[in-house]
């Protein structure tokens, strides 16, 4: 909590020194005496540089989704997560008894760790397991501007654990927004999403925004198995989050960022009918500090130091039961935890030549993580990881860019890894380019993965072994070679991202159960089971496999009519015969598709539906068959107020057909949402 | 971003005098039958007033009128020279105000801003005060809109406390390439955010039109952040607003001052005449941001393209 208290107060000490900073650097507005001639030779210090625009598909080294302002309101989803259906090949799924998963193209778990996510460049994959506590972000939908998403393995670009693809949460810039806008949910079961956004600005030189909301929600009722004559469980939550972003001009080319980030709240998570599960709260808290200091060198050239700083803490006691025998005993299960993460990145791009741009970076992160519970000491576990990442950009010809980047890291676990990638795009004109990629990347093992003796304990001994590493792991290992093609027809409003893949996996790191006897090593000394039969579960590296595919994005907008964009991604995993799992082959769905109608109506209505469907796959470890499904979202909007502004009313009905299939068939049912929305600006 | 626009071929040194180029330009300028005594008034003795005199001189056909140096604003300027000249070519806003002080001669003002002179016409009524200015015509702007973006149908006009006397202009000019108009006035920074977000709503370009509140960095800053969030192209007056971000811009350098200078020069006969108006730039450049353009994912012509196709038509 050092670094928070050393920002006490930011909102105050940002608006004196922006007021001074403003006077001081003559970055305040208007000026009485500036000369009509000067409007026309002033320097303006460089603003939309590469950094800041959006790299185009047609230039980009991998494929890139963008699911813009557009795309977020009229999906009508109100959980980040969820944003991330609308990208080709991206699985979503969500259970009662944990956070909601996202992984690429398969190979998810309740737990997935597979895809680097980060907030405005800063990564926030936990350090714990490596996934993304997407319930408990300590921002909303509301505050955000995109969400760009790399599609596939982009280790040289964003080092270890850029591995199946990278998701950058681009949130409203403070310079851009005005105003205070007061946003209300309510809808049917309970559901409530209450938030406030306000906007500062200190003449220039100081841009904030504040934003905070609390929404509660029931995700999960008791879901009757028929088979198993079995009430599995429920998850209803509750959460405060705030946000606070600012952007502070030092002078013409200098740029200070601040932002911090909390959420808060209980989870009210278990079934009456488990034994080992029963219902509860649990308790999650995120806190997030990024500061940044950004200096434009000139219109090519600029340097970028940034330093994060993430705390997760995780509280849940319940009590577990378990009868053997004549005997029936009950002790306690925890998911205490507590974990820190700091971030330190130096980044400095540049142009070389008329043809050659180049980009240069190092970082290092260290991580912290204490839990009696998942890790078998009370003691802080440290990890740490440095890397030098670099790439250049070289046009030998107008039609030809050739991409050559790499990461070259340290990290405690895994070693010395490094990450190449080569990237070749052609253009076919002005409106079009194919791409072809390849190179390698890497997924390190997570603390869990690495440290994870993860236990239940009572009065010094341990009940019972839940997660446990008996040898150390070695990194995941992915070889890709990808080809694309991109079109932007602007005169037909439509753009094509299509592309073919193939990825070839190596010392997949999965689970495996293992018995008192069958487990690798003997027991400890202080194990004590009630039920000697309870299995354990241990990491390892699985053996290697093949995954191929081909997805496409048509996005088509006509002024005035409204947008479609459709999404279509095939998926097989093979080559990896005979499996360690049988559920990594499975865990693909052959195809998968997303469509997100938008209808503009007179009176300024605008109608939308989003369409999902998957092929018949497993979410592994944990999760279990989702069967081929269907499922529909509408949404009815209306905007009023002043033109431009924000200002608007809307339903939104998530789900139309009722309850669908989430995460295992056998388990969980997630409710449908049908909410109403008010926007109000001022 | 590459501007199309030539800079100046100068490449002398910087402590090099300009009266050094004005005595180059004297000695070219033999009088003809009906030359003008011109007294020739600078600013600063570097940067744009020695652009403007440089490229004067290579464009100035030889013999036609008497140039002298009459010194720079900041120092003492030569009295008698002012007094006797029939026309004082005043080079930027502090020449021209001090012409205007010191001299009862016709003045003719270059490299400076149409508010600078209609508040100098205002302060010095009755006197002969002409110019060739740095402001475009409007319809110009709007026919870089139109160049650039063949199908647009909307641009959004962005006015300032100064640049407000030219709301009245704006529709015949927009319609001249039709182009719908919307037009938000604002003169502080809490108030750019909305005007932006009520003109780009429903998509289109922005059009900032120079200003000294509109046009300054951190006005500017705030304008290209929010028009990109809005995916809005900004045309812009300058090619620093270029650089910065704006997609593109029509301009008139220093080098296309002094060649229509030296047009209107080279055909006067009479004092007169040559101050009797304020004149816009015939000549221009054009340029263009194309990784503004290329994230924008805009295919837009080559700058001389662009040019052509602003000037066919164009109304000075």
């Amino acid at each position: 909590m050092h670094a928070v208290k050393i920002f006490s107060h930011p909102l105050a000490r940002g608006l004196r020194l922006g007021a001074g900073c403003a006077v001081l650097f003559g970055l305040a507005g208007s000026d009485a005496d500036v000369r009509a001639s000067d409007t026309f030779f002033a320097d303006i210090p460089p603003v939309l540089t590469a950094s800041r625009l959006a790299q185009s598909p047609l230039d980009a080294p991998a494929p890139v989704t963008v699911i813009d302002r557009e795309m977020i309101a009229a999906s009508g989803f109100n959980e980040i997560h969820d944003l991330l259906r609308l990208v080709p090949g991206f699985l979503v799924a969500d259970n009662a008894d944990s956070a909601p998963a996202v992984a690429s193209h398969g190979l998810g778990d309740a737990y997935a760790r597979r895809i680097k996510v980060m907030i405005d460049g800063r990564t926030i994959n936990s350090p714990l397991w490596g996934n993304v506590i997407w319930d408990n972000l300590p921002l909303r939908v509301d505050d955000i501007d995109r969400i760009e998403v790399v599609r596939g393995p982009n280790g040289a670009a964003y080092g270890v654990n850029a591995f199946q693809g990278v998701v950058n949460i681009i949130t409203r810039a403070p310079t851009t927004e005005s105003g205070h806008t007061l946003i209300t949910r309510i809808g049917r079961n309970g559901f409530y999403d209450h938030g406030v956004r306000l906007n500062g600005t200190g003449e220039g030189a100081f841009d904030w925004r504040l934003s905070a909301s609390r929404r509660a929600e029931t995700s999960f009722e008791p879901y009757y198995q028929a088979k198993n004559r079995i009430w599995h469980s429920s998850e209803s939550l509750t959460r405060s989050t705030a946000n606070f972003s600012s952007t502070l001009q030092l002078s013409a080319t200098d740029e200070l960022s601040l932002q911090l980030g909390f959420s808060e709240g209980p989870t009210q998570r278990g079934a009456e009918a488990y034994s080992d599960y029963p219902p509860h709260t649990e308790r999650d808290r995120a806190l997030h500090l990024h500061l940044g200091w950004q200096r434009r060198i000139d219109a090519d050239s600029g340097l970028s130091l940034q330093y994060s700083q993430q705390r997760e803490q995780a509280s849940g006691t319940w009590p577990v039961t378990q009868r053997y025998q004549d005997l029936v005993a009950t002790f306690p299960s925890s998911r205490d935890s507590e974990v820190r993460r700091h971030d330190l990145e130096l980044q400095y791009d540049t142009r070389l030549g008329e043809r050659l741009t180049a980009m240069l970076g190092l970082g290092v992160r260290t991580e912290h993580a204490r839990s009696m519970a998942l890790f078998g000491t009370g003691r802080w576990l440290d990890d740490t990881h440095g890397q030098v990442f670099g790439s250049v950009s070289w046009k030998p010809l107008d039609a030809l860019t050739v991409g050559l980047g790499g990461t070259l890291e340290y990290h405690d676990y895994s070693g010395q890894l490094f990450s190449p990638r080569l990237a070749l795009n052609h253009a076919l004109g002005a409106d079009a380019a194919l791409r072809f990629s390849t190179g390698t990347a890497y997924r390190a093992p997570s603390l869990m993965e690495s440290r994870a003796f993860q236990t239940d304990r009572q009065d010094g001994v341990i009940r019972r072994i839940h997660y446990r590493v008996f040898d150390p792991l070695e990194s995941e290992r992915m070889r890709f070679v990808d080809l694309g093609y991109v079109a932007q027809l602007r005169s037909l409003g439509v753009m094509l991202d299509a592309r073919l893949f193939r990825e070839h996996y190596r010392r997949f790191i999965d689970d495996k159960s293992c018995w008192a006897h069958t487990c690798p090593r003997p027991e400890p000394a202080d194990y004590l089971p009630i039920d000697p039969g309870k299995k354990s579960f241990y990491f390892f590296n699985a053996n290697d496999f093949r995954m191929t595919g081909a997805e496409f994005t048509l996005d088509w907008r006509r002024e005035g009519w409204g947008r479609a964009v459709l999404s279509q991604a095939f998926i097989r995993i093979d080559g990896g015969e005979p499996y360690s799992d049988r559920d990594i082959p499975e865990s693909a769905p052959d195809s998968m598709t997303s469509l997100l109608l938008i209808k503009e109506l007179p009176g300024r209505w605008q109608a939308s539906l989003g369409y999902y469907h998957n092929a018949r796959y497993y979410w592994m470890n944990g999760g279990d068959i989702v069967p081929s499904s269907d499922r529909v979202d509408l949404r009815l909007a209306r905007r009023f107020g002043a033109p431009g502004s924000d200002n608007e009313f809307s339903i939104s009905a998530l789900s139309v057909k009722g309850r669908y299939v989430d995460f295992h068939e056998g388990k969980f049912r997630h409710e449908p949402q049908l909410f109403a929305t008010l926007r109000i600006g001022w | 971003m590459r501007g199309s626009v030539r800079r100046s071929g100068w490449t002398g040194s910087l402590r090099r005098s300009v009266f050094a180029a004005l005595g180059l330009v004297l000695a070219l300028a033999v009088p003809g039958a009906a030359a003008m005594d011109v007294a020739v008034l600078l600013s600063e003795t570097e940067g744009r007033s020695r652009e403007f005199m440089d490229a004067l001189d290579g464009a100035l056909r030889p013999g036609k009128h008497r140039l002298s140096a009459a010194g720079v604003a900041s120092a003492t300027p030569a009295a008698e020279m002012l007094a006797r000249a029939e026309l004082v070519l005043a080079v930027g806003l502090p020449a021209a105000e001090r012409a205007l002080r010191d001299s009862t001669r016709p003045v003719l003002a270059v490299l400076v801003g149409e508010r600078d002179i209609a508040r100098l016409r205002q302060a010095h009524p009755g006197r002969g005060l002409g110019a060739v200015v740095l402001d475009q015509p409007l319809e110009r702007y709007m026919r870089l809109v139109r160049a650039v973006l063949p199908d647009a149908q909307r641009v959004g006009v962005l006015l300032g406390p100064d640049s407000r006397v030219l709301i009245n202009g704006l529709v015949p000019a927009a319609g001249a390439v039709r182009l719908q108009l919307g037009v938000q006035q604002v003169s502080a920074l809490s108030e750019l955010v909305p005007a932006l977000d009520t003109l780009l709503f429903e998509g289109g370009a922005l059009l900032p039109l120079p200003d000294s509140f509109v046009s300054g960095p951190a006005a500017a800053r705030t304008i290209l952040l929010t028009s990109y969030r809005h995916r809005s192209p900004v045309f812009a007056h300058s090619a620093a607003y270029v650089t910065a971000g704006a997609l593109a811009a029509v301009f008139s350098t220093p080098e296309h001052i002094a060649a229509d200078v030296a047009e209107l020069l080279g055909s006067a006969t009479d004092p007169a005449a040559v101050v009797r108006k304020v004149r816009h730039p015939r000549r221009f450049g054009v340029a263009v941001n194309r990784a503004v353009a290329r994230a924008l994912g805009l295919v837009v012509a080559d700058e001389q393209v662009l040019r052509e196709r602003v000037a066919q038509g164009a109304s000075e």
